[in-house]
């Protein structure tokens, strides 16, 4: 089993797909055979040999790394299920898509459709996220529906619409239509949030580190004594990036429940009221 | 065997493969965890009638439950899964359900548990209905937990908790010179147990004093006194084993995880009654059996005793 690394050494002008850059997966393939798998492009392949250096080290688990700006690459850990993939830049849209397990870090800006429909692993962004993060693909009915995606970030309108479970973090902003038409799951935001957070929200938990100019007129007061669920809730997000981890089990937030536009068991919580 | 001038007899408990859970149930104190624990653990000493045998194993700390709360332990025991989880289900929604504060998690890990799993038997999954649709549900780090509004605040417990096939009926008899001594004898051994992981001694206190066995005279009861061992009955009844030095027997019926933790129990009560000795009035350690025809699991008695400490001659 080996660990590869491909450095980006020419821009292809188009987008191309690199859903078939899969850890597990190329770390069975040859020397030889690496440099000319094919990539699919906007009209036309690529050699991976063409858009990357490449090379190889002996690794007891599957690792990929890909070094460089690359926004022109496409599904990037698309349907991943083991191994880590790191991303030394940017990378293009749909990263992480469908992801079931493994870790993917990207160590830049990612693209829209990041974590859509993603169901496991982890996906970290250490810049900021596009449109769409953890929603679904046009036209499904379900987006993110487990595992955890962290923006270090700030992440673009409609972060998580119609996610289902799983944990979104994102430590800046987020942009309108953050959680819309939620399903379950949680949603996390340090930072500021646009126009019409949880709009058509069925159930799940948003937690705002800080309160947003005005609370959506269909959310309610959702009362007090959820202290033991507020405990479970940090321990975990102990463990993740700040601001999150920060928060303290003693000290509940501001708990307010909706959208009651429609079923009304979620709740938006805000941490520093 | 003799320790202590203590008698081992060269017998041995016969014990049977049973299903078990550990719950771990936490509030806002210790105390009140341990009101729901007493209320979940009671009438629960047999299944021949209670449908369970179940104990508090241990008192937990902070750092030892999900979110942090003082919390305890407690086993039950069942004879198959479906009873397991029909005793679940009714103690923990009558007794932890309806205790203030409290919330309630399975306590087994199934990736680090010695005893072989089984199925995972209902938490949440049934009792969240209480919740007349208010309820909601949250996975936190891949667990369900289900959040059931009550008029403290939330029931908050986890969707399931993983059983293990495990082992119970392992049992120690002290033959004592009275009732002080036996006494005396059964209380060192419990609480030597106590402090070892994966047991209980679902007796009251940890020590029964109606020992049976099975069968009857009378048609329709499956289980009768044990008066080989009653002092009463020395000289009246045929299969007794006792001598008229002694006036008083004590049991402690003692069930585990696995057969290694029954045998470990057993091995801390023989040691802490020998250690009492015949100077303290306990004649002879035995332990009730049927003849090894109908349990698997038997824990002779001399192999259990061979590395305890004291006077061999």
């Amino acid at each position: 089993m080996n660990a590869i690394t491909l450095r980006v050494k020419n821009a292809p002008g188009f987008r191309v797909d690199g859903s078939k850059l899969l850890p597990a997966t190329l770390a069975e393939i040859s020397a030889t055979e690496l440099p000319r798998i094919t990539l699919q492009g906007a009209g036309e392949t690529c050699a991976l040999g063409d858009l990357f250096d490449i090379a190889q080290e002996p690794s007891d688990a599957p690792a990929l790394t890909i070094e460089g700006d690359a926004p022109w690459l496409d599904r990037i850990g698309a349907n991943m299920t083991e191994g880590t993939l790191a991303v030394h830049g940017a990378a293009g849209d749909y990263a992480g898509m469908k992801m079931s397990g493994g870790e993917l870090n990207i160590r830049g800006d990612a693209g829209a459709f990041a974590a859509c429909e993603m169901q496991g692993g982890r996906l970290s962004i250490h810049g900021n996220a596009g449109e769409f993060a953890a929603s679904a693909l046009p036209g499904d009915m379900e987006g993110m529906t487990g595992g955890t995606l962290a923006i270090h970030g700030s992440a673009g309108a409609r972060l998580a619409d119609r996610m289902r479970r799983g944990t979104v973090l994102v430590a800046g902003d987020a942009g309108d239509f953050a959680a819309s038409r939620l399903v379950a799951g949680s949603v996390c935001i340090g930072g500021k949030v646009g126009a019409h957070l949880g709009y058509g929200m069925r159930r799940g938990t948003v937690l705002l580190a800080n309160a947003p100019s005005r609370i959506p007129p269909t959310f309610t007061e959702g009362g007090r004594g959820f202290d033991v669920f507020w405990l479970l809730f940090t321990r975990m997000l102990a463990r993740e990036i700040a601001p999150f981890s920060q928060f303290a089990g003693k000290i509940l937030p501001r708990r307010y429940a909706g959208d009651l536009a429609v079923d009304g068991r979620g709740e938006l919580l805000i941490a520093n009221s | 065997m003799r320790i202590n001038d203590t008698q081992i007899d060269d017998t041995f408990a016969e014990a049977f493969p049973m299903k078990a859970t550990r719950l771990v149930i936490t509030a806002h104190s210790s105390t009140w965890a341990r009101h729901a624990a007493n209320s979940l653990t009671g009438f629960a000493t047999s299944v021949i009638d209670c449908g369970c045998e179940a104990g508090i194993e241990r008192d937990l700390s902070g750092d030892e439950t999900p979110d942090g709360r003082p919390g305890i332990a407690v086993l039950i025991f069942a004879i198959s899964s479906k009873e397991l989880a029909k005793q679940i289900a009714r103690r923990v929604g009558q007794c932890v359900l309806t205790c203030p504060t409290t919330a309630v998690y399975g306590g087994i890990d199934p990736a680090n548990t010695r005893a072989p799993l089984s199925d995972n038997a209902p938490l949440g999954a049934g009792l969240r209905f209480f919740g007349d649709g208010y309820q909601i549900s949250k996975v936190l780090d891949g667990t369900r937990y289900w959040r059931v509004p009550v008029m403290d605040g939330e029931f908050v417990c986890e969707e399931f908790t993983a059983t293990v096939k495990a082992v119970g009926g392992g049992n120690l008899l002290f033959l004592a010179r009275d009732i002080d001594s036996a006494l005396n004898a059964a209380e060192s051994a419990v609480a030597a147990m106590h402090r070892l992981p994966n047991v209980i001694t679902p007796f009251p206190g940890g020590v029964v004093r109606s020992g049976s066995k099975i069968g009857s005279k009378y048609a329709g009861a499956t289980a009768s006194t044990n008066d080989a061992f009653c002092p009463t009955l020395v000289g009246l009844s045929k299969k007794s084993e006792l001598t008229p030095d002694i006036a008083c027997v004590l049991e402690i019926v003692i069930d585990g995880l696995t057969d290694a933790d029954v045998g470990a129990a057993m091995t801390a009560g023989i040691a802490a009654a020998t250690k009492i000795g015949r100077a303290g009035g306990v004649l002879r350690i035995s332990a009730g059996n049927y003849g090894g025809k109908l349990g698997p699991y038997h824990f002779k008695l001399h192999e259990l005793s061979k590395d305890i400490d004291g006077s061999r001659a």
